[in-house]
């Protein structure tokens, strides 16, 4: 519906990121609701607080098959080097800011931020990797 | 000089990442220091603060030219699926403790301890992505 590729895996990937899109706002509001409306403390509270996280871990794995089933090399290979551009950059990021909230008390950076932080740079890493191959 | 191995990348890897260790301490007393006696404050503290981050994303670095520098295909392809098995866990991880933060009060994770968890991850990768090619 959403994507014109002619790759089944990309498709397949495009889809699930639709599907857990939506799962993560669904899951988000239902947890939030539910700590608003019914005061959740205690061990019940841990597995609605972890509910949105479920189709994040679920990307996390379709992601992993995606990069499997891929058989386009060019195109695997690229998204790797975007990847691993990610990780560099979000490992630096929480590197650096970790010190700085720790030695010149910078404002605490929420964790959950990190997952979007880590698809910017890895967006950024793949505008440079694409130019690289112009 | 700590490189046993017969591939001079790995070598030249090796040596950086010896390196970075100890600049990483050195620059970790240095800021400690500085913040501590200093009294630093505003921009001066957060340049301080910054210093042992450096030789870290240099780590980063040193990882991203021996991808480059690596002959081996094979050794290659089987560190990026363990870089990427870090990546992975890493943002699983935070992600639920993001959750966990927000909706149970989970105590803060510091953002430095991201980048030995990667590690962590990294290190239960390579035994599995190994078995996978026995």
């Amino acid at each position: 519906m959403f994507c014109t590729t002619n790759s089944p895996a990309l498709r397949r990937w495009v889809r699930s990121c639709l599907i857990g899109s939506a799962l993560v706002i669904v899951f988000a509001l239902a947890s939030a609701a539910a700590f608003r409306l019914w005061h959740l403390k205690g061990l019940p509270a841990y597995p609605v607080a972890v509910l949105p996280t479920l189709p994040f871990l679920w990307l996390l794995t379709e992601w992993g098959r995606f990069l499997a089933q891929e058989k386009d090399e060019f195109q695997r290979n690229v998204r790797i080097q975007s990847l691993l551009g990610g990780t560099g950059g979000i490992l630096a990021t929480t590197m650096i800011w970790g010190y700085l909230e720790d030695f010149a008390h910078a404002p605490r950076l929420d964790p959950i931020l990190i997952f979007p932080l880590f698809v910017l740079f890895m967006a950024v890493a793949r505008l440079l990797v694409t130019l690289r191959y112009r | 000089m700590f490189c046993s191995s017969t591939s001079p990348a790995v070598c030249r890897l090796t040596n950086r990442v010896w390196g970075t260790v100890v600049l990483t301490v050195l620059f970790a007393v240095i800021s400690g220091l500085g913040i501590r006696f200093g009294h630093l404050r505003g921009i001066a503290a957060y340049l301080v603060a910054v210093l042992p981050a450096l030789p870290i994303i240099a780590v980063i670095v040193a990882f991203g030219i021996f991808l480059e520098e690596e002959k081996d295909e094979f050794q290659r392809n089987l560190l990026v699926q363990c870089l990427l098995g870090g990546i992975g866990g890493t943002l699983a991880a935070t992600t639920v403790w993001g959750y966990l933060e927000a909706f149970v009060h989970a105590p803060h994770l510091p953002l430095m301890w991201i980048y030995p968890i990667f590690w962590l991850f990294v290190s239960v990768s390579y035994p599995v992505v190994r078995l996978r090619y026995r």
